[in-house]
This record gives C-alpha cells, structure tokens and sequence, in this order.
C-alpha cells in the first residue's frame, strides 16, 4: 500500500516537474518577438547574400531552410484558397499546398540573384493577441518599399502568413486570382495552371534586368 | 347633406392615400433603414480609405452584403477605422481580407471582402484583421518614375 503510494506521488511530482518544464521552454519561444525573428531571418538572408564566395544554386540552397522554418506555408495555401478550402478533399489540400509552395519558391527564393545591395530597415512592430504586424522598409538606392510581414503565434512560435508589398497584399492577390480560376474551371484547371507557371518560372520575371 | 359627407369622406381618403405614398417614397429613396435587413456591425483598420465615403457598398464577388456605417481616425496609430453594417444572413469568416477597391477606373470606392477558410465566424462589433487601403497610384508612378530615371 506504502509503495503504490510513494509510486504516485513519484507520478504526480512528473507530471508537476513536466508541466513547469513545458511553461518555460514556452517563455523561451515566448520572449523571442515577431519582429526580433523577422530580423534574425532578414540579417541571416542578407549576409548569404552578400557573401561573394557563394554561387547562386548555394545562396538559394542556404537561404531555403531559413524560409521555410519562418513561413508556414500550409497555413499560407489555407489563406490563399479562402472559402474555396472548406471543398477540398484533403488529397486536393495537400497537393495545393506542396504546389503553391513550390510556386512561391521560384517565384520569390529564385531572386536572389537580382540582389544588388538592398538594405533592410525595421520600423515597427504592433502585436494583438495572437497576431502581430512588423514593418519594415526595402532600401534600394534611393527608393523605399514599404514591405509588412503579417506574422501569428501558434503556442509555440510566431510565423509568417502573409506579406504585404507597397500595401498589397500576397495572399489577397492570390486569392482573388486563384477564387475566379476555380470558379471557371475547378480544382483540375487551377492544378493545371500552377503547373503550367512552374513549368515556366521565368515567363513572368522576363522584364527583370537580371 | 348626405352626399356632402360623403365627399369630405372620399377627400380624406385622398390625403390618407396621398400621405401613404409620401411616406413610403421617403424611406424607399432614402436608403432608411426601416425595410432593410437586419445588420450587424464590423469594424476594420486601413492604412488609408482615401476617395471612400459613409454609406459605400461593402461586397463580395460583386454581390452587396452591406455598407460603410461610419470612417473614422484611430487615435493611437492614425489610421482609418471604418465600421460596416453587414447583413444578418452573410457570415464573415475571421480571416477575411477586406479591400478597398474602385468600380471602374473612376468609379466610386467599396469595400471588397474576400472570405477566408476559418471556420470561426466574426460576431459583431469584431475586427476584420486583415486589410488592404486605398491603393495610392500616384505615389507608385512617380515612384517607378524616379527609379527609372537612375
């Protein structure tokens, strides 16, 4: 009777001693702000970026994995289909998600080679519960571009859902663009269109100088 | 005598029917919202609602589902607070994006919401989160202009 006894007060200090734990290895994720990643993440891109000894396949290769463990691409491929999502099989959601994830990365990953000295400045930060807004401003030369992450905090950490550009929002535009594709031709003719674009990644950068 | 009666009878009849109408073309043209629908409110902040006015319509896929109740100045941050009266029927999924748009090329501005895939519904008085002003073209132009020109 005395042992079981002794077993579960052994049990219940675990338990006691996993749960403290847990709450503090929370405040560690918890005291790392949206904006103090945003920079992390921002510093790290620039510095592969401007390192010189570093070929473009090997900048895109460093700079993938700091992306992708900042950017919740599945929460971003939710957004983007919107209420078209709630229709979806799950085959179809994953199958969205890894194409539109594909897409973003040549879209945006590829770039680095267009990199030509940009600077980063980060101007602000407003947090609201579990959602928070950092701005920052894209130096190029002479010219600023008003760039804003729109990040979420998912008990763990804070990533980034959506990313606004002069104003304009990522998502929103890929959603308008993706709801009338879906509503003329349905799921197979999206499918087919992202497919058509990855296919050839460069046709819309064609104007880009670089 | 009887037919006198029966006169004044029909006039008041006349100015009953006649006040009727007045009435009815006063709140059918007036927008008062005594026939609409019931409403709920939202509220959203925007960088800027520049060109919007009280009483735009607030869409989605080009379909009216309400109208801008009142703009207003956040006092904190200086940004454009916009309450809107959304129908009672339109669910409004909390990750919606709200928009300002323009009909046309000169037309007037409206507010678009493009409905998320949350499931969780904003009740009323809530926040649409996400938003997108007024897009300021003449600061883009003279902004790529300028950049041109390097």
């Amino acid at each position: 009777m005395k042992q079981r006894y002794i077993q579960q007060l052994i049990f219940f200090l675990f338990l006691c001693a996993s749960i403290i734990t847990f709450t503090e290895h929370k405040d560690v994720f918890a005291s790392a702000t949206p904006s103090s990643l945003m920079q992390n993440l921002i510093n790290a891109t620039l510095k592969i970026l401007q390192d010189p000894g570093l070929t473009s396949t090997q900048r895109r290769d460093k700079i993938r994995p700091l992306v992708y463990e900042r950017f919740d691409f599945t929460e971003m491929s939710k957004k983007v289909l919107g209420a078209n999502w709630r229709g979806l099989s799950q085959q179809e959601r994953k199958e969205f998600t890894a194409k539109f994830t594909t897409l973003l990365e040549t879209s945006y990953v590829d770039r680095v080679d267009s990199y030509s000295g940009e600077k980063v400045i980060f101007k602000s930060e407003a947090i609201e519960g579990n959602f928070a807004k950092v701005d920052t401003t894209i130096l190029r030369k002479t010219i600023e571009i008003p760039v804003s992450y729109r990040m979420f905090n998912n008990g763990t950490s804070w990533f980034v859902y959506d990313v606004y550009i002069e104003g304009v929002s990522l998502i929103s535009n890929y959603r308008s663009s993706y709801d009338a594709i879906l509503k003329k031709s349905g799921v197979k003719g999206l499918f087919a269109n992202m497919d058509e674009h990855l296919k050839n990644p460069r046709k819309n950068n064609s104007e880009t100088p670089h | 005598m009887k037919s006198r009666i029966g006169i004044e009878t029909l006039v008041g009849l006349f100015m009953i029917a006649g006040f009727a109408c007045a009435v009815y073309l006063t709140v059918k043209l007036g927008d008062v919202p005594l026939l609409a629908n019931q409403t709920y409110e939202l509220s959203a902040l925007f960088s800027s609602t520049s060109g919007l006015k009280k009483g735009a319509q607030v869409e989605i896929s080009g379909v009216k589902v309400g109208k801008v109740a009142s703009i207003g100045l956040d006092p904190v941050t200086y940004s454009s607070v916009i309450k809107m009266a959304v129908e009672q029927n339109v669910k409004i999924p909390e990750d919606t994006i709200a928009s300002i748009k323009t009909a046309g090329i000169i037309g007037d501005k409206y507010v678009e919401l493009k409905p998320g895939a949350s499931e969780t519904y904003l009740k009323s008085g809530e926040k649409i989160r996400d938003t997108e002003g007024s897009l300021d073209l003449e600061g883009l132009v003279s902004k790529y202009i300028f950049e041109k020109k390097e």
